[in-house]
């Protein structure tokens, strides 16, 4: 369970009591939807969200995995559908890991309620709980204060009454998947063209002993309505600018091992070692120009330079250590103790870590011979 | 009066074809009184990843504060910068925590990240001040004038656009946005993030 | 009035919370030789709308024991939740049956000591050795009373007159059942925040029996109209 922080609430409350307005938060004014049909259980929602009176989210998703056999439906704050479907799906993960069973829809809903129930009403989650255990299909509504039903179709959100008229009007017992899809899909269409708080697209979920089929979009009905004919373009220079400064990214990853070998693994933060010339090869295919290559050993009298010079003197070597650096990085450079007969690189064998971890040990290696130098 | 025009602000954050910019007003200002004009909402996380924080002045520097010292944390153990869609999930839940004693900080994230297939794709989402995430394919905006703002970026952005124009479209969005809100403006600030390089623009605009 | 009277008070006139959803209700239960009935609507509503009309306030505690609910939804089946699971610990401990007693002694022992938080009216009916068929009401601030029969929920007031008048000591359990479910009825018809279905559950020596009406099956009272032939498509 989360624990919740209430350091701030004394100073927000201080601030509403001099008459300063909380901010808007981001609501799901939503229809959602669910039955039980002969095989299992279907889910709707609409796809609005909103803050205040402005569609904060034209296309959000409210249908949230609980366990691969169960799906909720949530609606009220977004934040709190979002942290509680989650937090209650994580627990009943670990659970599923401790029995290596099925989670049950049960389950599901008492960890809800309970949770819901000691916040009082405070935490504002909607939900509609639907999934097929070993039991057979289930399919619940929890409201915020923690109080559930049970029941064969199910509606909640602003959109909850045009939803359930629908239903009361078009529901049979043991329907088939698609009369049970078709029916749920009308009742959030209700909500969608006739409660302002939902709107958008029609998301179906249907859950049966057999998996799960997410039908995301299902209904797409209100795309963009206007598309310019002429998009707007603004040519280079409309916007006036002051000043301009560009920070150059080079990757500053960098491999241990063979060098073709190394470029190949792409992620990861490893020196490089390897012998010069390949080195430089496999980075300038990779489109590394522009970077700094620092050997550490063998090439005296090279402080800081750029990427050719440097090639010049890594082809002459063997092996050695490098690093890739942007411009901005300068500080590497400019510690290099070139002309030094101090072979870092025989102190750091087998390192990997990654550059900056690398640099503190050099740095370190060198003050312990070279107290005046840091 | 809202906590949110205390202070003022401006952020927009776009995404385009490999690259996403993101942008801020640069005024700092107690309710009508303007105190700075070169104050940018906007903190680098790292290389690829922005954060903009619109709200109350004195949490979003706490909050920059506090991402930032996440994500040395997060460096430590892993080794590696953040990867956009994590942090998104880590400022919900950084949020989320103080469900009812919240900051008064809505964020803003543009990024890219290294898709599958190698790629670097733009990743762009908002929240509300307790966490409640919105991932966008398109545009983010956050502030004092959000509605002329989603109105502009609604009806000039298109799928796909080069840096270049990318900037342009960020930029005209923004100054005709905040041309009406007398909370923000004062110029603005525009980095466009690519893979391989981050230009960052001061843009001029109206001082009044 | 000194504070903690005053606080008491405060949490009797207490409303439901914003939004929160409400039984408005009708409950009863009576006891009869050797036994007892529960009875209710199904009705629970959120504001002026009917949340579902299908519920079953009638919850089983123990084996022989259960509980009508009236109040706030999720107080009660929280409540409820808590008290089925210390009496389970209980009978356990005990390897044997809890009395009703004890069951609605501990249900009291929650109200009262949580009344400031709770919107609960209770009545804990059931069948043990020691007492055969026994009511407990344990109605809003947490008392506890031994009742030959209780009525609960807004629909109750409606019918006080009819049950003192109607009912009976040592009634045969057929003879209950009708006087609960008449009675409930009664109750439904005039009462707005009641409504719906009426479930009943019979508890002797020998186990616990449910019935279930449905709304179409609901005898008419005065002034009340036969509704299109409708049958129900929801059942329990």
């Amino acid at each position: 369970m989360v624990g919740f922080d209430f350091d701030l609430c004394k100073r927000n409350a201080f601030l509403e009591e001099r008459g300063v307005k909380g901010p808007l938060l981001t609501k799901t004014g939503t229809t959602i939807a669910g039955v039980i049909y002969k095989d299992g259980v279907v889910l709707g929602a609409d796809t609005r969200s909103t803050a205040g009176n402005t569609v904060a989210d034209k296309n959000c998703e409210k249908i949230h995995f609980i366990a691969p056999n169960i799906y909720c439906c949530g609606a009220g704050t977004a934040a709190d559908t979002e942290n509680v479907t989650g937090m209650i799906s994580s627990q009943l993960e670990l659970h599923r890991y401790g029995t290596g069973r099925q989670s049950r829809v049960i389950t599901a809903m008492t960890l809800l309620k309970s949770h819901l129930f000691r916040y009082q009403g405070h935490v504002s989650a909607a939900l509609v709980l639907g999934g097929v255990d070993l039991k057979g299909p289930h399919l619940f509504t929890v409201y915020p204060h923690g109080s559930t039903d049970s029941l064969p179709y199910a509606t909640m959100g602003s959109g909850s009454l045009n939803a359930m008229a629908v239903f009361e009007s078009g529901y049979e017992e043991d329907m088939s998947k698609d009369s049970a899809v078709a029916l749920v899909a009308r009742a959030i269409r209700s909500g969608i063209f006739n409660d302002l708080g939902s709107g958008s697209n029609v998301d179906i979920c249907v859950i049966t002993k057999d998996g799960v089929e997410y039908k995301r979009n299902y209904e797409y009905l209100q795309g963009k309505t206007y598309q310019r004919k002429k998009p707007v373009v603004y040519p280079r220079g409309t916007a006036a600018v002051v000043k301009e400064r560009t920070i150059r990214l080079v990757d500053v990853d960098v491999l241990e091992g063979d060098a073709t070998e190394a470029i190949d693994f792409r992620a990861g933060s490893r020196i490089l070692e390897g012998e010069g010339s390949k080195l430089y090869e496999a980075m300038a295919a990779r489109g590394l120009a522009g970077c700094y290559i620092v050997p550490i050993q063998k090439v005296r009298g090279v402080k800081a330079a750029h990427s050719t010079e440097f090639y010049e003197a890594a082809k002459r070597m063997e092996r050695c250590w490098i690093r890739l650096l942007d411009s901005r990085d300068s500080g590497f450079n400019s510690y290099i103790p070139g002309g030094k007969d101090v072979p870092y690189s025989s102190y750091l064998e087998g390192f990997t870590g990654n550059v900056h971890t690398l640099w503190n040990c050099v740095r370190y290696l060198y003050s312990c011979r070279h107290p005046q130098v840091e | 009066m809202s906590i949110f025009e205390y202070n003022g602000a401006a952020i927009i954050a776009m995404a385009g074809k490999n690259c996403v910019a993101i942008g801020s007003d640069l005024r700092f200002g107690v309710q009508f009184q303007t105190l700075a004009t070169d104050y940018q909402k906007i903190y680098k996380i790292h290389d690829h990843l922005y954060l903009g924080l619109a709200g109350l002045g004195t949490d979003a520097q706490t909050l920059s504060q506090r991402f930032v010292f996440k994500h040395n944390l997060y460096k430590l153990r892993e080794e590696r910068n953040i990867k956009p869609s994590t942090f998104g999930e880590m400022v919900s839940s950084t949020l989320y925590e103080k469900r009812f004693g919240p900051y008064f900080c809505s964020p803003v994230i543009a990024g890219l990240e290294e898709a599958k297939d190698g790629t670097w794709q733009p990743y762009l989402c908002g929240m509300d001040t307790i966490g409640a995430i919105e991932k966008a394919h398109d545009f983010m905006v956050a502030g004092t004038a959000p509605d002329s703002l989603s109105g502009m970026c609604e009806s000039t952005w298109k799928p796909d656009m080069e840096p270049d124009e990318l900037f342009e479209t960020l930029s005209q969005c923004l100054l005709s946005g905040v041309d009406r809100d007398a909370l923000s403006g004062w110029g603005g600030i525009v980095n466009v993030i690519t893979k391989d390089q981050v230009i960052t623009r001061t843009l001029k605009g109206r001082m009044d | 009035m000194n504070g903690e009277m005053r606080h008491h008070a405060e949490a009797l006139e207490q409303e439901l919370k914003q939004g929160e959803i409400s039984l408005g209700t009708t409950i009863i239960a009576a006891s009869f030789e050797g036994g007892v009935v529960l009875g209710a609507d199904s009705r629970t509503s959120n504001g002026n709308y009917v949340a579902n009309r299908v519920t079953d306030k009638l919850t089983q505690l123990t084996d022989r024991v259960f509980v009508c609910r009236s109040g706030s939804a999720a107080d009660t089946q929280n409540l409820s939740m808590y008290v089925q699971h210390f009496l389970h610990q209980h009978s356990m401990e005990l390897d044997t049956f809890v009395s009703v007693k004890t069951a609605a002694r501990l249900a009291t022992q929650l109200t009262y000591q949580n009344k400031n938080m709770l919107q609960a009216g209770l009545i804990v009916a059931g069948w043990d050795q020691e007492e055969g068929g026994s009511v407990y009401a344990v109605p809003l601030g947490g008392t506890l009373v031994k009742v030959p029969f209780s009525l609960g929920g807004s629909g109750s007031a409606y019918i006080y007159g009819w049950c003192d008048k109607n009912w009976r000591p040592s009634m045969t359990a057929d003879d209950c059942r009708r006087f609960v479910h008449t009675a409930v009825s009664h109750a439904m018809a005039r009462d707005g925040s009641s409504g719906g279905c009426i479930r009943t559950v019979t508890i002797t020596k020998d186990g616990c029996k449910r019935t279930f009406t449905p709304g179409s099956e609901v005898p008419l009272h005065h002034g009340e109209l036969q509704g299109a032939a409708r049958t129900m498509q929801v059942s329990a």
